[in-house]
């Protein structure tokens, strides 16, 4: 087709928080989704693209909001892109379980004077809590189009788009007047005029919007006079706003929208049981990942050794190659396989508690406690997970609404050991402790994470105001309860791939190309390559590089007696944690399974208890410092990453000084 | 008769009444709680969280920070907490 038939069109997808926009956006393309970072905030705006017929349209996937007036600073994203942006038309998606609210927000959009499309989503819950709405009545009080929609299940999709290409034919109805302000109408009809904007933005100018302060300025005299004669011009909008969704909603819905709350609401939410119940749900989850994905990582492994690499390479003449291919490669490769079920396991539960509406619930009990140590309730679900594995848990984090808690949620991550963590921390708990002490000895990596989070968290949150202005005050959270569902649909699969084809990908990479870098430093030195031979000869592997980074890290372990073949072999816990246990086999010059009697005998119980504490968040792996780097930056990822070096090195200088008294 | 002083929402035990006399973030108008109007505390934790109903049956969860910036004037309170409960002490 000749291109200057095509035409092009922008669309904005507006709509309440957890309504269902972005399940839209990707039914409607089923294309590409691009994430777009906009300058100053790390929220993600979602650009599709789209051609339907000889129309080539852009669909904006903004976040959530309640208002054009949003107070939170992520919100104010989209409301910037809403009263500045340049849009041909807003699909504004509501939620039929929250009816009045999605009224409240799409007249502030009709009332910009773009035509608007509304989406009334997640009618079959609507209908299975006998809501009934009347949608024709709707549409002739409202006068747009309005689609009742199951978006989960693709209905509604086909007539959305036949309405999508109406817009760019200028064929939708637009309605700007739906509410009379009365009084106000002079004063929005003076403002229109004075700055040729549509009602809506003279309405919030009247109302004192914080993005539009010039526009304001400008108005000066004219928003005086309205405020002598209205008084407090945002609660007169709001009250006329709420009367006219209350006298709709009596038009359309056939039954009152009801509080329901279900029986597990009630005992999630109870201020008295409701932090047991929490605690145990949180308890559960965590034991979910630990015990019945623990034989399938085991299997994986099981399946992994039975391929014969060796006597595949048998025929690579080339020894340097070989050991690459084997020893930087495949290991790499075959502990990042290994971990896929962990990291399947967090993205499930966290997508779940994520779309079923029980991370409020789980998070409203334990607010207070976690606030008094400094911590933001919507960030507990993900250090939980993060016990799973850290790079999904700190990547999932761009759902938490507010930057500040987003940021001090994805910086403390980090301090939470993961399974790969916990895996070297009980190695070296069975090799230097009884069987039925073992249980005992892993509770540290728990408390001593928990004083890392308390004293980080407190320590960083006044660094983040510093230097990031606009996180200088934490905004209220208040938001309308969302329902209790089950959200097993395909786009829920979908947001579980992502989670754990993010990690294959972009971790994997990483991982391996980090340990082919540990590889050359562990089999050439300053006198230039030693070779393969290194990686097996307790006198060539002295040589290394690898080695003379021991030496220089080893005086800070020297006071705590932990020999340098171990604190070389940390080095590796900077690519992998797990990497730690066949390097600590390289060093010594025995097998992974020797590893223990060489633990065993090479340390005290003190410097044993000194070791586990600074395993427990002495570095993450550099798969979750690239995904922390990604939500927090670079800057405060490397400020992050000392403190807990150096947090790390102090616990562990205390644990042992008290293991010394005690023992 | 004695006056009835405002408190805040999340010094009001779960089931209580309250007519709300000022709000002290703008934000929650946007959710239907005006000044003037009647809402019902579902949950609430001593300064801490709180979930009130408003007039027309909506939920509202408020975080710590947001239930002490909304003031109420109690309308009536459970019977089994108007002599032990911290309202009113």
């Amino acid at each position: 087709m000749d291109d200057k038939y095509v035409r092009r069109i922008k669309i904005g997808v507006v709509g309440l928080p957890n309504s269902g926009k972005s399940t839209i956006v990707s039914s409607l393309s089923g294309l590409f989704i691009r994430t777009a970072n906009y300058p100053g905030t790390t929220v993600s705006i979602n650009v599709v693209n789209l051609t339907i017929k000889n129309l080539r349209i852009q669909l904006i996937d903004l976040p959530g909001i309640y208002s054009l007036s949003s107070e939170m600073p992520d919100e104010e994203v989209a409301t910037k892109e809403i009263l500045r942006g340049n849009y041909d038309g807003f699909i504004v998606v509501g939620s039929t379980l929250s009816l009045q609210q999605t009224i409240y927000l799409l007249v502030q959009l009709l009332e910009l004077g773009k035509p608007v499309i509304l989406v009334l989503n997640m009618m079959d819950l609507a209908r299975k809590q006998g809501i009934n709405i009347n949608v024709e009545a709707m549409r002739r009080r409202l006068g747009i189009p309005i689609i009742p929609s199951v978006a989960a299940s693709g209905v509604g999709m086909g007539e959305l788009r036949k309405l999508i290409t109406e817009i760019a034919q200028s064929s939708i109805a637009v309605n700007t007047k739906v509410i009379d302000y009365g009084p106000l109408e002079k004063y929005i009809d003076a403002v229109s005029a004075r700055l040729n904007a549509p009602r809506g933005l003279a309405i919030e100018v009247l109302k004192g919007n914080d993005l539009l302060k010039e526009e304001r300025l400008k108005a000066g005299d004219i928003v005086s006079k309205a405020i002598e004669e209205i008084g407090q011009i945002d609660v007169f909008v709001a009250r006329k706003r709420w009367d006219f969704v209350s006298s709709i909603t009596k038009d359309v819905v056939a039954r009152g929208v009801q509080v329901n709350l279900s029986k597990l609401d009630y005992i999630l939410l109870n201020p008295k049981v409701g932090i047991l119940a929490s605690l145990a749900l949180l308890f559960t989850l965590a034991e979910v990942i630990f015990l019945v994905l623990n034989p399938l990582v085991n299997y994986i492994s099981e399946l992994l050794s039975m391929i014969p690499i060796g006597e595949l390479m048998v025929n690579v003449g080339n020894p340097l190659i070989r050991s690459f291919i084997m020893d930087a490669v495949w290991n790499s490769t075959s502990i990042v396989l290994s971990f896929i079920p962990y990291v399947f396991g967090v993205a499930l539960i966290i997508a779940f508690i994520e779309d079923s509406g029980l991370i409020i619930r789980l998070t409203f009990p334990l607010e207070k406690w976690l606030r008094r140590i400094g911590l933001p309730s919507r960030g507990l679900i993900y250090l939980i997970a993060g016990v799973g594995c850290n790079v999904p848990a700190t990547s999932s984090t761009v759902a938490i609404p507010s930057s500040t808690d987003r940021l001090i949620t994805a910086l403390m991550i980090p301090y939470i050991p993961c399974m790969a963590r916990l895996l070297v921390i009980s190695l070296i708990a069975a090799a230097i402790l009884p069987s039925q002490l073992t249980g005992v000895v892993m509770i540290l990596p728990f408390v001593t994470s928990l004083i890392g989070v308390m004293v980080m968290s407190r320590l960083l949150l006044p660094l983040l105001t510093h230097i990031r202005v606009k996180l200088t005050a934490r905004v209220p959270y208040a938001y309308e309860l969302p329902q209790l569902i089950i959200p097993i649909n395909r786009f829920f699969v979908k947001k579980v791939w992502h989670y754990t084809y993010e990690f294959l990908v972009r971790a994997g990479i990483l991982i391996v190309a980090f340990s082919a870098l540990m590889w050359v430093l562990s089999i050439s030195g300053p006198s230039g390559l030693i070779g393969p031979e290194a990686l097996t000869n307790q006198t060539l592997i002295r040589s290394t590089w690898l080695s003379l980074i021991g030496d220089l890290i080893s005086p800070i372990f020297k006071p705590l007696n932990i020999p340098w073949q171990l604190s070389a072999s940390l080095m590796y816990g900077y690519v992998f944690k797990e990497v730690i246990l066949s390097s600590m086999a390289v060093l010594y010059g025995t097998s992974e399974e020797g590893v223990i009697n060489v633990l065993h005998s090479a340390l005290q119980l003190p410097s044993a208890l000194a070791l586990i504490t600074f395993i427990t968040f002495y570095s993450p792996c550099i798969a979750t410092l690239v995904t922390e780097t990604r939500i927090v930056g670079v800057r405060l990822t490397v400020i992050n990453t000392i403190a807990q070096l150096l947090l790390a090195l102090a616990l562990s200088y205390i644990v042992y000084a008290i293991a010394l008294l005690v023992v | 008769m004695n006056q009835v002083e405002d408190v805040r929402v999340n010094e009001l035990p779960s089931g209580s009444v309250a007519r709300v006399s000022r709000l002290l973030i703008g934000r929650l108008r946007d959710l239907g709680i005006m000044e003037g109007s009647l809402i019902r505390v579902l949950f609430s934790t001593p300064n801490g969280p709180a979930i009130v109903e408003t007039g027309d049956g909506r939920p509202i969860v408020l975080d710590s920070d947001a239930a002490s910036n909304l003031l109420v004037t109690p309308l009536s309170i459970p019977q089994r907490h108007r002599y032990r409960h911290r309202y009113g002490s």
